[in-house]
């Protein structure tokens, strides 16, 4: 055991002192591994924190939400225009309410979008119509003033809420409570302000919108007797599933839904949602890596090139060695101890480059929520790759050199 | 222990060059004393250098039997014969054939390398080694700061290092001038006289196979006639 550990220091010693003998070769060399095993950490991090930035923002969206939306549609995301079916009424809403008893709030949804106007300043944007409990559902407490009560909302009032980027392009730091801006040309009174909950994949900003009842956007701004979604609130997170029957069971009752037939709605669970994306993610993730990994492999087609020249060069060598005892096995395992050791070398400073370089994607723009994690499991993973690239790329040179004849290596000039 | 360290029984050995085959030996026999020191010569194309090769345990011959030290290794595969060429030959090559960018003490340590014992004294067998051969000052220069003869000294060294039943040289003062081939072969001969050391020595020059106390002719890979001195 002693002799084994003894012959595996020496064989490493020897392989480190003929990669130093030219150290621009062996850089150079080394460098393919280096981009290969960097580029795949560099991607798998990036996929690993995008991943984690889409959990945590469904964690801060609540996990006992469920959406409810007209149509049968199997769509992936979140919230969008949803169908153009008419098959939700406020009624079906009241309904959910009322019966199902997994069910902790409600708050119907109208949205639209259009100009709203204060003074000389006008923007563009997004108008939710929503049910009083919105805030809590959805996690979102207002900063200042107030959210509707059922009673505006039953009243249909011409008061709205303001997303903390509509208030600033607005009010530009005025105080807009009680001050009337102008939705659709129609006077509304801002009640409150919306916390900021910050930009959601870079591409649009959830903080510029603005709330009003659903009530009144169904009358005065869409113009229609349906509802575009319904939000749900379960009583606990590991009540949605029994929230979700429920739900599904009540409106396929009031709509005379058939068994079998398609329902002409559909309930979507958070968390399932949230598992998707990250399903999702972990695809892009394995992607990107494996694109990445292409370069680990071109590093390796490096490393038998180089190979295969320095046994070449060095046939006298191992002519040498093979004269004062050197068996076939030894020859091998001393050329395969270089490829090796090259990988390795080029994995262990392709991690250190993969991790800067995860870092520094993160101070550009568009990276900057993936905040990119490098875990331990891909760090291991790309050790044991650009071990296996030096063990497999570097067999064919190693044999080569194994199968000299001697006395033919030793003529060699 | 059997008195003759190598006995050589009608060895044949036949080349393939691309269609034609070359003979370069015809039946070799001979027996060589342990504490002998040889020379063979011949011209080239005589067969000498196919017979070193033989002897050396590089090269296995067509046929005919090649016993060194009570051992049939004409018949033994390549990884064994590796192992006899580790423990039981040195050699010593006319164009030095040390490892470049290296230093003597690793030159010299480098058959232990492939050999099954113990790497701890090492460095004190390579030393006595060096010092065996005066060059125990110059164990830590590299091969590109010894000089010809050093370098030569050297390779003796490394020869000498799993303490070898015979130490076989191939024209080892080919590269050599004149005052420093005298110096090398007293070498030689105080390794013969004083530790009893077999050599075997291939040389084409009259007056450095002088130095043997017998010599063998080859010529047309038979052996043609054989001198004492």
């Amino acid at each position: 055991m002693k002799s084994a550990v003894l012959h595996f220091t020496q064989t490493m010693k020897v392989a480190l002192r003929a990669l130093t003998r030219n150290k621009m070769r062996t850089f150079l060399t080394a460098l393919g591994i280096i981009i290969g095993v960097g580029a795949v950490i560099a991607m798998v991090s990036i996929g690993e924190g995008a991943k984690r930035g889409i959990q945590e923002r469904f964690n801060s969206m609540g996990t006992n939400l469920l959406f409810v939306s007209p149509g049968n549609q199997n769509v992936r995301g979140v919230h969008g225009q949803a169908g153009s079916r008419t098959t939700l009424k406020e009624a079906d809403a009241a309904a959910i309410e009322k019966y199902c008893d997994a069910v902790a709030a409600i708050s119907p949804s109208v949205s639209s979008r259009g100009q709203v106007v204060y003074g000389n300043k006008n923007v563009n944007t997004s108008i939710q119509g929503t049910g009083s409990q919105y805030p809590d559902i959805r996690s979102w407490p207002v900063e200042t003033g107030t959210y509707f009560t059922d009673a505006q909302v039953q009243a249909a009032e011409k008061i709205c809420v303001l997303g903390s980027e509509v208030n600033k392009n607005l009010f530009e730091g005025e105080d807009p409570i009680g001050k009337i801006v102008r939705v659709k040309k129609i006077p509304f009174t801002v009640v409150g302000v919306l916390k900021s909950k910050g930009e959601s994949g870079g591409f649009f900003n959830r903080d510029d919108m603005i709330c009003i009842p659903y009530t009144t956007c169904m009358r005065r701004i869409a113009g229609i007797e349906w509802l575009n979604s319904i939000d749900v609130s379960a009583v606990a997170a590991d009540k949605t599933s029994e929230a979700q029957q429920q739900i599904e069971s009540l409106l396929r009752d009031r709509h005379k839904i058939q068994l079998g037939a398609l329902d002409d709605f559909t309930v979507r669970n958070m968390s399932d949602i949230a598992e998707t994306a990250s399903e999702s993610m972990q695809i892009m993730t394995i992607l990107l890596g494996s694109i990445a990994s292409i370069s680990l492999l071109v590093g390796g087609i490096g490393i038998m090139n180089i190979m295969l020249v320095s046994v070449t060069e060095r046939i006298r060598e191992i002519g040498i060695r093979m004269a004062v005892g050197a068996r076939e096995r030894d020859i091998l395992l001393q050329f395969l101890a270089e490829a090796i050791v090259l990988s390795f070398l080029g994995g262990l400073i392709g991690v250190g480059f993969g991790y800067g370089a995860s870092k520094f994607m993160g101070k550009i723009a568009i990276f900057s929520q993936f905040k990119a994690v490098v875990s331990l499991g891909s760090v291991l993973l790309a050790f044991l790759f650009s071990a296996l690239v030096g063990v497999f790329f570097g067999f064919y040179p190693a044999w080569k050199a194994s199968k000299l004849d001697p006395i033919e290596a030793l003529r060699y000039e | 222990m059997p008195n003759n360290i190598i006995e050589l029984h009608d060895l044949v050995k036949i080349y393939k060059v691309g269609e034609t085959e070359v003979q370069a030996l015809r039946g070799v026999s001979y027996s060589i004393a342990a504490g002998e020191f040889l020379a063979i010569m011949g011209a080239s194309g005589s067969g000498k250098s196919t017979l070193m090769n033989i002897l050396g345990c590089l090269d296995k011959p067509t046929s005919g039997e090649y016993i060194l030290d009570g051992v049939k290794v004409s018949t033994l595969d390549k990884n064994t014969l590796a192992g006899i060429r580790n423990r039981k030959i040195g050699f010593v090559f006319q164009s030095f054939n040390l490892l470049s960018r290296t230093t003597a003490l690793e030159n010299t340590e480098l058959p232990l390398l492939y050999s099954r014992r113990n790497g701890r004294d090492m460095t004190k067998l390579a030393l006595d080694s060096l010092a065996a051969v005066g060059l125990r000052d110059r164990a830590h220069h590299k091969t590109n700061q010894l000089s010809g003869g050093e370098q030569q000294r050297v390779a003796i060294a490394r020869a000498l290092l799993n303490n070898p039943s015979l130490i076989l040289a191939d024209e080892p003062t080919g590269n050599l001038d004149s005052k420093t081939s005298f110096e090398i072969m007293s070498i030689f001969k105080k390794l013969n006289d004083e530790k009893h050391m077999t050599v075997v020595m291939v040389t084409h020059e009259p007056d450095i196979a002088a130095w043997a106390k017998r010599r063998i002719y080859l010529k047309d890979g038979v052996i043609i006639r054989e001198e004492t001195s």
